[in-house]
């Protein structure tokens, strides 16, 4: 039975052969970035600078000595919240935040008593202007704004959300941790002021890559301190970047397969990329609702023909619980879903499945027409057998 | 064996993305030199440095301008 994955919002696992090929050369070649100057370590300084710059070029970031690298999204967000927010701080985020956001939030509220307000999801999955306007206020310190969900897909239309936080003088961080290398991003055009993304799923990089890119006028003060290669003597981080925020040695292998994966996906194109998945997803929801018997299936989030959405479909089928479900496609038909909460808590309550969870399926540039396909075959032939 | 010294201009770097951006503009320049560790007599740190022939450092200069930070230049026995 072929192994169908339909879980590369969790993480990709097909991969440009580019990328696998260059964490082998770098593990048999690379000594330490930037502690030292020989050949073997000048190699892996010289890499992770192009990963900085095809990223920050990917990305619209004309400043890649501020992109700085993570083990993955979460810490990046957690870096960036932490060196955000002091006592007291208003900061408003979204139903669509993932855990990774919640976490250090309700944490940041217990230890420094930062307020936060949460702009709430329709039964759609849908974010509304009019509660950021009434939200965000002169005083807000920062607006935590998820660029796709990752139950439900749905894309924020970030342009006014980051224009009204503006105005009211709050900074804007983004969480591109589901649109990163599959749909469209220029964080400078947007006017983002802290852009936090992960290696290692629509990048297609190796897992324990991921970082932040910080807007020249943000101060984020470090989460971590440490070794940096320079400055040794000083007591403090220094503060030129990256090494204001890269504390420690570097994944060197893992950027050296992150710089080829962004490599291709710069050469591939993002729209196209972004092309291919759509098509798919058109092709998934429009041979769901052509095959499933009529009111077996519940599909969660909002899908406007032509609107951007990211490349994930959240689903139950009637008769069947979440995680008997994708047990099932994993069992019977070799497919890799995901059941669950998603550690997308909010986002569930706002659509009534905090005690259901749903089934998600996420593809990505290498998911095949084919694999759709079976996959829709599956769920037919599982919806049918539950009535 | 005694090494023979010989004069270099030598500048120094807060991080090490500026040091490679400074490499890389000097290979495009053609800018002779090249990445050394960081000499004592500038500071006892691990950092990188650029070693350069004395003649270089006003060509090293302008290639600045507008394209990596350096924090100082320094003429040295090497």
């Amino acid at each position: 039975m072929e192994t169908i994955y339909l879980n590369c919002a969790a993480t990709s696992l097909d991969r440009p052969a580019c990328v696998a090929e260059a964490v082998m050369a770098a593990l048999g070649s690379f000594g330490s970035a930037a502690r030292g100057t020989s050949p073997t370590e000048l190699g892996p300084a010289r890499s992770v600078t192009a990963c900085r710059e095809g990223l920050a070029q990917l990305l619209g970031f004309s400043h890649p000595e501020r992109v700085c690298f993570t083990a993955n999204v979460t810490q990046a967000l957690n870096c960036a919240l932490w060196g955000l927010l002091g006592e007291g701080d208003h900061v408003v985020a979204t139903d669509w935040d993932h855990n990774s956001v919640l976490r250090p939030l309700h944490s940041l509220a217990a230890e420094r008593g930062v307020r936060v307000d949460f702009a709430p999801a329709d039964a759609l999955g849908r974010l509304s202007l009019a509660d950021f306007d009434h939200l965000v206020t002169p005083g807000t310190r920062l607006v935590v704004l998820t660029h796709a969900s990752n139950l439900t897909g749905n894309v924020l239309d970030l342009a006014p959300v980051v224009s009204l936080a503006h105005a009211r003088g709050a900074l804007v961080l983004l969480d591109a941790a589901q649109t990163a290398g599959c749909i469209p991003l220029d964080m400078e055009a947007l006017g983002v002021d802290v852009l936090c993304f992960t290696g290692h799923k629509a990048l297609m990089g190796p897992q324990g890559t991921g970082g932040l890119m910080v807007a020249p006028h943000v101060e984020v003060e470090p989460l971590l301190s440490g070794g940096t290669g320079v400055l040794s003597f000083e007591e403090t981080q220094p503060r030129s970047y990256p090494e204001h925020l890269e504390a420690g040695t570097l994944n060197g292998h893992g950027l050296a397969g992150l710089a080829a994966a962004v490599g291709w996906i710069l050469e591939t194109g993002v729209d196209t990329i972004q092309a291919h998945d759509q098509a798919l997803l058109s092709r998934l929801l429009g041979g769901l609702r052509e095959s499933l018997p009529e009111g077996s299936m519940t599909l969660y989030g909002d899908f406007v023909p032509g609107a951007p959405h990211a490349p994930v479909v959240a689903l139950n089928l009637r008769g069947w619980e979440s995680s008997s479900l994708a047990d099932a496609l994993t069992g019977d038909y070799g497919i890799t879903t995901r059941a669950g909460a998603h550690c997308a808590p909010r986002m569930h309550r706002a659509l009534g499945t905090q005690d259901a969870g749903s089934v998600r399926l996420s593809f990505g540039c290498f998911t095949s027409e084919e694999q759709i396909d079976a996959a829709v075959v599956a769920l037919a032939e599982l919806a049918t057998e539950a009535l | 064996m005694v090494r023979a010294r010989r004069a270099r201009a030598v500048a120094s770097f807060d991080s090490t993305h500026e040091a490679l951006e400074a490499e890389r503009c000097c290979h495009e320049g053609g800018i002779e030199g090249r990445i050394i560790p960081m000499p004592v007599s500038l500071g006892a740190d691990c950092g990188m440095a650029w070693s350069m022939p004395p003649e270089c450092r006003p060509a090293f200069e302008a290639a600045a301008r507008g394209r990596f930070a350096y924090a100082r230049i320094v003429e040295l026995e090497l």
